[in-house]
């Protein structure tokens, strides 16, 4: 079963935001629920198309991205999100407690030059970089914040 | 994410995607998708002209079959991506590694030795 739901619109999102939990161990699905959600928040507020894909792509990298990397089997696979829309851009923190992991550290490889070059993995912090117009993290109380912020035009 | 198979012309494999190829489209077509294309072995150009958002576990599913299909000699093209999904592609330098055309014409005339 997949859920994602609304912690709060309001007492504890930043103003003009909403925050949601994702239960990742639910898969795919559960990602799907965000973005839609996210969707339906952002409707109102007349962002480009380009952006609107670039907030979708960043949120369906980095949630897959934790489900990957950040727990084990054991666990349960969590993701909180919010989401702000300033003047010029719509920021997203994601928060998890999973084993630490900063994807701005993470090495950028270069390109593959032909197919049998090419390797699975890395494209999605390569996406989630080239369409970000910034990204910050930190680790803090056993928790991984990742911040991305993304030009409303 | 739906596909339809069909046939392009003289032995090329025609998949249409339509939908969004992210993580969940890529694992409601991928078996599908790659069966239609690997095991015949023949070139295949994919029409995305359906495909409304790309995310990068769509584009593992083009490059594990387009390779699979390069070690049976055979090609694959992809065509008609729109335009935000075609930025998407570029930024993650899928054009640097297969054909990508505007249109199915140019698909199949950028297959090695498409006679049409």
């Amino acid at each position: 079963m997949t859920s994602a739901a609304f912690l709060s619109s309001a007492a504890d999102a930043p103003e003009e935001g909403i925050a949601l939990k994702v239960m990742l161990d639910a898969g795919p699905a559960a990602i799907d629920v965000a973005r839609r959600a996210v969707l339906d928040f952002l409707a109102p507020h007349g962002l480009s198309p380009k952006a609107a894909y670039a907030v979708e792509l960043v949120l369906e990298e980095v949630l897959m991205n934790i489900g990957w990397h950040a727990y084990d089997e054991q666990s349960r696979h969590e993701a909180r999100l919010t989401i702000r829309v300033g003047a010029d851009e719509v920021l997203m923190r994601f928060e998890d407690d999973g084993s630490a992991f900063d994807p701005t550290r993470q090495a950028e490889s270069a390109p593959p030059g032909s197919l049998a070059d090419a390797r699975p993995g890395g494209l999605g912090l390569r996406l989630v970089r080239r369409f970000a117009r910034h990204i910050g993290y930190e680790r803090r109380d056993g928790s991984n914040r990742l911040t991305v912020g993304i030009g409303r035009q | 994410m739906e596909m339809t198979v069909a046939e392009a012309g003289a032995g090329v494999t025609c998949i249409r995607l339509n939908g969004r190829l992210d993580a969940a489209g890529a694992d409601a077509v991928g078996l599908r998708f790659t069966a239609a294309i690997v095991p015949p072995g023949r070139n295949a150009i994919i029409d995305l002209s359906g495909v409304t958002f790309m995310a990068s576990m769509g584009m593992r599913l083009l490059i594990s079959t387009a390779r699979a299909l390069s070690f049976r000699q055979a090609q694959l093209v992809l065509f008609g991506a729109q335009v935000l999904v075609q930025d998407v592609l570029e930024q993650a330098a899928l054009d640097q590694i297969m054909p990508i055309t505007a249109s199915e014409l140019q698909a199949l005339q950028a297959l090695d030795g498409f006679a049409g």
